[in-house]
């Protein structure tokens, strides 16, 4: 029993020191100025008809297409070919396979320590 | 012929010029249907689908009673949901609490979800491509509650590609994993040792996975939390008879509506468009990826360890449980008969099934 809540408590703790270390990261500090937080400085309409948005940091970031005004909206479906947003996307799939290994990284640790935990009952 | 006039009105007022989508669409109901009875691939849901694609697209017909299953159960995600009770309830965790160190492969099978996502983001904007990318988490449920909450315009074409590669999967894995694999990673053995599970780990292993995917993919809590619901259900001991009701009765009933329902998504005017063939080869990259992500992490693995893994295992990371695990068993058997691959490729496949759900809640949250 003691064992258990030994495990759990640990398992609680790891679990919210990573939350606190990953809230921590993405929060402002404190004597970080206001006026770093990102924002959009303009805008214009490219040769290609896509809104890009020109941010505070440098960077520009592609909207997608644009309708002209009095353009019949084709539903919501969006389709065009912008061979540039595959290496922008490039961002999501580096974050997404960290964040699966992670996640399962934990869930590994955690099966190990439960395993360790009871596979003395198990035995028995 | 004035008094049948009324049994020929419909007949009468088809437009060719633009009904004759529908009967192509008869043809595609035709063809799953086939694919189902005739070839034995996935018939619990492409039956349904394919008869379901055939009662929609009936020029001047209006099968109301699908669309209110459809806002009953598919709009709003119940369906996925409780069909995942079922799911969890079928999952044996045994192997993969065995062996934890398997998991690590369904992450990596995961890959094919992300590299579909960019390349599907030269085409659609960010929430179709992920809604398209999704089809690589060969997990129906999955794919339909990610395309509903990102509110894709694409759901229909979305659902019966995610189906149908689910049961292309014998067909499309194979010719991967060899031309990733020499004959001699394919004829690596695996030693499999049955550790002991006890039934207390059995029981705090899907509290605990619902715990930890829960805090950092909240938007999953939904999909992990039924589905470890009913693997719980399970692996309790004291609830037999609500196991073997999840299991058969609930699974199969919700099957049944989930399939039908689908094809509201199949009406001509909305399935035959050029983004749909688009949509089914994406559908099939994410696939191959998946594959090839999980069989090269596991080769990449092998530089670095003394006692190889037999790279193939890695190709079941991805959630198509449990026909991925068997493929990779009987590739094995196929180069080498006393080779027994089995234990460690169902675990494995499993893991793929809690992987997935994980891409899935991580693509919502980058773009929810």
């Amino acid at each position: 029993m003691k064992k258990l809540i030994a495990i759990l408590l640990m398992l609680t703790l790891m679990t919210c020191l990573f939350t606190c270390l990953v809230s921590a990261s993405a929060a402002p500090t404190e004597n970080e100025d206001q006026a770093e937080e990102v924002t959009i400085v303009s805008t214009y309409i490219n040769d290609d008809g896509e809104l890009i948005l020109v941010m505070s940091d440098g960077t520009e970031r592609n909207a997608g297409a644009t309708q002209e005004i009095g353009q019949e909206s084709d539903g919501e479906k969006t389709f065009f070919f912008t061979p540039g947003n595959f290496v922008s996307n490039l961002y999501y799939m580096g974050v997404g396979m960290v964040g699966i290994f992670l996640v399962i990284g934990i869930i590994v640790l955690a099966t190990v320590l439960l395993n360790r935990a009871f596979s003395g009952k198990a035995k028995e | 012929m004035g008094i049948f006039e009324p049994l020929f009105r419909n007949l009468a007022n088809i437009d060719w010029s633009t009904d004759w989508k529908m009967f192509v669409m008869w043809i595609i109901g035709g063809l799953l249907i086939f694919l189902a009875i005739k070839k034995e691939m996935e018939p619990t849901l492409l039956l349904p689908m394919g008869l379901g694609a055939i009662l929609v697209n009936i020029p001047g017909a209006h099968v109301g009673a699908l669309e209110t299953l459809y806002g009953a159960g598919i709009a709003n995600e119940l369906f996925p949901l409780i069909l995942f009770i079922g799911i969890g309830a079928m999952i044996d965790f045994g192997p993969v609490l065995s062996n934890p160190k398997l998991m690590i492969f369904g992450a990596a099978a995961q890959f094919g979800i992300f590299f579909t996502f960019c390349l599907a983001s030269m085409f659609f904007d960010l929430k179709d491509a992920a809604s398209i990318a999704i089809i690589g988490a060969a997990d129906g449920p999955t794919a339909i509650s990610v395309a509903q909450k990102l509110n894709s315009a694409y759901t229909g074409a979305i659902m019966v590609a995610a189906y149908s590669y689910m049961a292309l999967v014998p067909i499309i894995q194979p010719p991967v994993i060899k031309a990733l694999t020499t004959k001699k990673e394919r004829m690596i053995r695996m030693d499999y040792k049955a550790a002991n599970v006890s039934k207390t780990t059995r029981i705090l292993f899907p509290i605990v996975i619902t715990a930890v995917t829960g805090l950092f993919a909240p938007s999953a809590i939904e999909l992990v939390g039924f589905l470890m619901f009913g693997n719980l259900i399970r692996e309790c001991g004291v609830l037999d008879s609500l196991s073997e009701t999840a299991q058969k009765v609930l699974a199969n009933l919700v099957t049944i509506f989930l399939g039908i329902s689908i094809a509201t998504q199949m009406r001509a005017e909305q399935f035959l468009a050029p983004e749909t063939l688009l949509i089914l080869g994406l559908g099939l990259f994410a696939f191959i990826f998946d594959t090839a992500g999980g069989v090269l992490f596991a080769k990449f693995l092998n530089l670095f360890l003394k006692k190889k893994i037999n790279p193939m295992i890695g190709a079941a990371g991805i959630s198509a449980f449990p026909m991925s695990g068997r493929i990779v068993h009987a590739l094995g058997r196929k180069e080498d008969p006393n080779n027994f691959l089995l234990m460690h490729s169902i675990g494995v496949n499993v893991s793929g099934q809690i992987a997935s759900v994980i891409a899935g809640g991580l693509i919502l949250n980058f773009f929810l």
